[in-house]
């Protein structure tokens, strides 16, 4: 099988096919991108058993086959001289030559009769497309909540709960917890609750490009995939049972805030230097318009003022920095309202004119 | 490192040498049941637990039996081949902890920076105290006279610039000093230390000096001879840090508080008799679990990293082991804390009887801030700790307890009347 094509066209494949490789496996067969040939199109397949990654490339003229690629093909590729790659594919003896300018290359490929077949998903009833800005967005203000402690695995996911004419996300590491809901006048869904892995999330937000075509959900029992055209995403849905949520948020705020949001992240940046122990703690303290940041560790001590717009009561309250610094970093807003719930009540984190998403995060208790 | 020689014992910021003092009870359990007890005086006695709970170990013995060739750590039984006349006496460590506060708050009429090193041995720094009560002699003297007109223990002081040369000081010479005073400073140290065989260094145990007599080194002073670099490179720091001690050279400071950043609480037990079966153990890691618990949050503490330890029946083949987990939040909640304990504990037993099991938490933080966490009822089950403990604290260790603890296994009721493993 004799093959060419654009160096930067077969690495952009391979760089995201690369993402569901595991870096060590149980199964070695998992550790190659299965590499095949057919119906006018060339595809590079990976999965670690949870996630899987089919890239598609649209090549005619070559015959049916295939071949396991071992990982190193991936830098390989990456690092050839000349704007165009040869392959040339000896299925009977499972050899490949890659040639690119001066530069040749004579690899060992591997039967991918041992990779396991991953069945095909069959359209989904609920399945749904969104536009990927916004998918990219949502999925940026939503993942990074998600708890990375794998003690309670429920909690490793993200929530998609598909009910009427719209989808709400959640997400939490008990901490802390983003609710946004997207909804479509179009839409009219049966109620179903997909717990995604964030891991997986995490590594799609990598390869969503911000491009305004659209991507296309299909949730299924076990698993959920995205199909972005030529990429191909699944990832298996956690079994846990996630708790509810409803009864967190609580309903009347004592004073809320509206803050510039780059004015605030420096000033967080800045306390955090001082912030100590797994809590982090800085203290806020709103009144007057005024709020003022401060911290005091075993280093010294802090304090910064700035000016917010402010209603309701004056509040002085803890909380972990590395949670107000997440979600200024994620937003790309000019300002973002603040919402505090009394002494030892929830902080909430609203966008302006924006009431389908919310940022809670709990506060630390001091006696 | 010369420089370090000659900076040893100098505070850089007084200019001037420190006095510290390592102050060691003799023969502390026996000496303290003696003093109780003016008949047992000039008689063998040996302090030991009670052989059919298997604690028939000697804890400590008086002079006269030590002179029979007794130490502690010996079973019973060989104490009894030994000296046939030896009075046996059951520990009493209630007692023992107030003779040693007592013997504390002695010191503590001399200098503020009292720091307690084990139950018989404190650390004292005299830096500055010349001018009150003269030369360090002087105080010591003072020191011995003053602990045994009060509790009938003999005192032995050792003095050095810094802990390492006092406790040098204390344990190879003032023990055996008439005045039962000896001082090391860094201008005597070689000469004092280095004839002596290498086991007698802080720090090398039996491993230590096996591996030393390996490498041809028998006394300090041969150890004092190698190139630093090349204990570095085969123990790393520790073995630095006994190149150092084979030079008198420690930096280390004598200041009170320094123990109260405490960085775990744990409690370990050996059984009254091996326990092989899952339930047995569910029980004492229940027990033990609830008892670190009870104690973290007496400290106002909670703990971030559960640890367990657990040690095989049997002598021939030694198994066990020894491992820890980071809990999902910190806490001092005992059923927060014990799913963890025991699952760490199935994941590890071999299924062989066990002699001994323990708990621990590490990774203490403040109790009284906390980050609050969405779905833990964490209100409610502080609450409900904290009045069990306001009970046992008013009505004694077994007013209130786990129904556990009725089920065959357990030990709560045995302990009860126990410290550190030893009746009270």
């Amino acid at each position: 099988m004799f093959i060419t094509l654009k160096k930067e066209v077969l690495s952009r494949c391979l760089n995201i096919a690369a993402k569901a490789l595991p870096p060590h496996s149980t199964i070695p067969v998992l550790e190659n991108i299965l590499f095949e040939s057919c119906d006018g199109k060339l595809t590079f397949t990976t999965t670690n058993l949870e996630l899987e990654i089919k890239v598609a490339l649209p090549y005619s003229d070559t015959e049916t086959g295939k071949i396991l690629l071992p990982r190193k093909t991936v830098d390989i590729i990456h690092h050839l001289p000349a704007p165009d790659v040869e392959m040339n594919i000896n299925l009977e003896s499972l050899r490949f030559d890659l040639n690119s300018g001066p530069t040749k290359f004579n690899l060992y490929g591997a039967d991918a009769g041992e990779y396991p077949i991953i069945e095909a998903i069959l359209p989904a009833k609920d399945a749904v497309s969104i536009n990927r800005l916004l998918m990219k967005q949502v999925l940026k203000t939503v993942v990074f909540a998600a708890s990375t402690d794998d003690s309670r695995p429920a909690f490793n996911g993200v929530l998609f709960l598909f009910k009427e004419k719209g989808i709400t996300l959640i997400s939490s590491d008990t901490y802390r917890l983003v609710v946004k809901k997207i909804s479509d006048e179009r839409w009219d869904f049966e109620e179903k609750k997909y717990l995604v892995p964030a891991r997986s999330l995490r590594e799609l937000l990598k390869i969503l490009d911000e491009e305004s075509s659209e991507v296309t959900i299909f949730p299924h029992q076990k698993q959920v995939a995205f199909n972005l055209g030529p990429v191909y995403f699944a990832t298996r849905v956690l079994e846990e049972k996630y708790p509810d949520v409803s009864g967190v948020i609580p309903a009347r705020r004592t004073t809320r805030l509206i803050v510039e949001r780059k004015l605030m992240d420096e000033t967080i940046g800045r306390a955090a230097l001082l912030a100590e122990g797994v809590n982090q703690p800085v203290q806020l303290s709103a009144g007057n318009n005024q709020l003022s940041v401060r911290v005091s560790s075993q280093v010294g001590r802090m304090e910064e003022i700035l000016p917010v717009h402010q209603e309701g009561e004056e509040i002085e309250i803890y909380v972990n920095s590395r949670f107000i610094a997440d979600i200024l970093k994620v937003v790309d807003l000019k300002e973002i309202i603040i919402d505090f719930h009394g002494k030892n009540g929830p902080i909430i984190f609203r966008m302006i004119d924006d009431e389908t998403y919310l940022y809670l995060v709990l506060p630390i208790k001091m006696e | 490192m010369i420089v370090n020689i000659c900076s040893q014992g100098v505070s850089p910021v007084a200019g001037r040498r420190k006095i510290i003092f390592l102050a060691d009870m003799e023969s502390f359990y026996a000496s303290v049941e003696t003093a109780l007890n003016p008949s047992l005086r000039g008689k063998p006695v040996v302090v030991c637990g009670d052989p059919v709970l298997r604690h028939g170990i000697v804890l400590a013995a008086s002079k006269e039996a030590k002179a029979c060739g007794i130490k502690a750590g010996q079973p019973a039984w060989e104490c009894r081949r030994l000296c046939p006349g030896a009075v046996f006496v059951r520990p009493h460590m209630h007692t023992y902890l107030e003779y040693s506060m007592r013997i504390t708050q002695i010191f503590e009429q001399f200098t503020d920076r009292v720091v307690p090193y084990s139950i018989d041995e404190q650390f004292l720094d005299l830096t500055g105290c010349e001018g009150l009560f003269g030369a360090p002699r002087e105080i010591a003297r003072a020191m011995i006279r003053r602990v045994g007109e009060e509790t009938g223990i003999r005192c032995r002081i050792g003095l050095g610039e810094n802990p390492l040369q006092a406790k040098m000081a204390c344990d190879c010479f003032a023990k055996r000093a008439e005045d039962a005073f000896f001082e090391l400073n860094a201008a005597n140290y070689a000469a004092h230390t280095w004839p002596l065989p290498i086991g007698k260094l802080f720090g090398v145990g039996h491993r230590m000096e096996r591996n030393f007599h390996h490498m041809a080194v028998r006394t300090i002073g041969h150890l004092a001879g190698l190139p630093r670099e090349a204990l570095a490179r085969r123990w790393g720091v520790s073995g630095e840090i006994l190149w150092l001690n084979a030079h008198g050279i420690d930096h280390s400071t004598v200041e009170p508080g320094g123990a109260a950043r405490q960085k775990g609480v744990g409690h370990a037990m050996t059984l009254p008799r091996d326990y092989a079966t899952p339930r047995e153990l569910a029980v004492v890691l229940l027990e033990l679990t609830e008892e670190v618990c009870l104690r973290a949050r007496a400290l106002g503490k909670m703990g971030g990293t559960v640890h367990v330890y657990c040690r095989g029946a049997d002598f021939d083949r030694p198994s066990g082991f020894s491992r820890q987990k980071k809990l999902p939040e910190p806490t001092s909640v005992t059923m927060d804390v014990y799913p963890h304990a025991l699952s760490l504990f199935r994941r590890h037993w071999d299924g062989q009887p066990v002699r001994a099991v323990g708990v621990s938490l590490t990774g203490l933080t403040d109790r009284d801030r906390y980050q609050l966490s969405l779905f833990n009822r964490r209100a409610a089950k502080d609450a409900l700790g904290e009045a069990m403990d306001g009970i046992r604290e008013r009505f004694g260790a077994t007013s209130i307890f786990r129904a556990a603890s009725l089920t065959p296994g357990a030990q709560l009721f045995r302990r009860a009347g126990m410290i550190g493993g030893h009746e009270a």
